[in-house]
């Protein structure tokens, strides 16, 4: 049932993309786009995942937008308090290796992303759990203190759910 | 509003300054990365005051092209040249 | 007239990140401070053309430009100064 569900609103998201690209509204218009996004899905399970597409994108469009307005935020916080570096010029960035405790390959994906999004730092590498990050102001090394910085908010907001 | 362009060309002329006197390759990326989204902003900008939609098909085509471009640049140089 | 404050707001940060890449001799830094400040100069200057235009087809295609760029920005600067460090490229300590 839950399945029936995931398959329905990644179809409603696609037509939606359809639509914008056609910028006009009229019923032929969104029958054609619900046939073309079933197609898609299904050769996209064929060629291209070689499984189910539920497997292995799990997501939720509301909890998205959620934690897409979360992260809003949190990038105009962050960018706001880098201004004095660039006014007074003084800086010396350094490597920092933090760990998580996520599990789903997607979880990471997306908390590394969310990382190089949020100004002042920038993730490097991805090993498993570990984590490279370059940090514009490092004020410890030690990995856990430096996670709790970097980290806290974001991967607390993850867990929720996506 | 014909300031906003004018100010967004000036900047995108001081950003690909830093394409020609860059000192390693990876600063000559990094222009390229910011000369990229400033003329995104520009071709939006240009959009809304002619209000014609079609320029924003370019600027989403643009958007990708220049994606998978510094992608492939970047990979070639970490690999060192080879495949 | 509010969409234009917005627009305006947008190109002065904009250009603190323009001046960013030209204050700091350090490549990492550079790299950390130019695109990210860029990236909110970007948000801002889409929001205030989005607010100036109202709701119709443009501004929900314009939209669709920001989600996708915003998915594609972290990637490439992710990628670049991943290229840099993996050639093993060693900033001055300045």
């Amino acid at each position: 049932m839950k399945k029936y569900l995931y398959y329905f609103q990644l179809v409603i998201l696609l037509t939606t993309v359809w639509l914008i690209l056609f910028e006009t509204f009229n019923v032929f218009l969104i029958i054609i786009g619900i046939f073309i996004s079933l197609a898609i899905i299904y050769f996209s399970e064929k060629y291209l995942v070689d499984d189910r597409l539920y497997a292995f994108y799990p997501f939720n469009v509301f909890k998205l937008l959620r934690y897409a307005f979360f992260l809003l935020i949190e990038i105009y916080k962050s960018g706001l308090s880098i201004i004095p570096y660039i006014i007074t010029g003084k800086a010396n960035p350094g490597f920092v290796d933090i760990y998580t405790d996520l599990e789903k390959n997607i979880d990471i994906v997306v908390l590394a992303n969310s990382i190089t999004l949020t100004p002042g730092t920038i993730t490097v590498d991805v090993q498993g759990h570990l984590l490279t990050v370059l940090w514009i102001n490092p004020t410890t090394t030690q990995p856990t203190m430096a996670g709790i910085r970097i980290k806290g908010k974001l991967e607390k907001r993850i867990k929720e759910g996506l | 509003m014909t300031a906003v362009v004018t100010i967004l060309v000036i900047l995108t002329i001081l950003s690909a300054l830093r394409i020609l006197i860059g000192p390693s390759l990876w600063d000559r990326m990094l222009g390229l990365n910011l000369v990229t989204s400033k003329l995104i902003m520009l071709i939006i900008v240009i959009a809304f005051l002619q209000n014609q939609t079609f320029f924003l098909d370019l600027a989403l085509v643009y958007a990708l092209l220049s994606f998978v471009g510094i992608i492939f640049i970047a990979l070639y140089i970490q690999r060192k040249g080879r495949f | 007239m509010i969409g234009t404050i917005i627009i305006y707001l947008g190109l002065a940060f904009v250009f603190i990140g323009v001046i960013g890449i030209y204050r700091f001799k350090n490549f990492y830094t550079r790299a950390l401070v130019a695109s990210k400040v860029d990236t909110v100069g970007y948000i801002t200057l889409i929001i205030g053309i989005i607010v100036k235009s109202g709701l119709n087809a443009f501004s929900l295609k314009v939209l669709l430009i920001l989600s996708i760029s915003l998915l594609i920005n972290p990637l490439v600067t992710h990628s670049v100064v991943r290229s840099a460090k993996i050639s093993g490229y060693k900033s001055g300590k300045e």
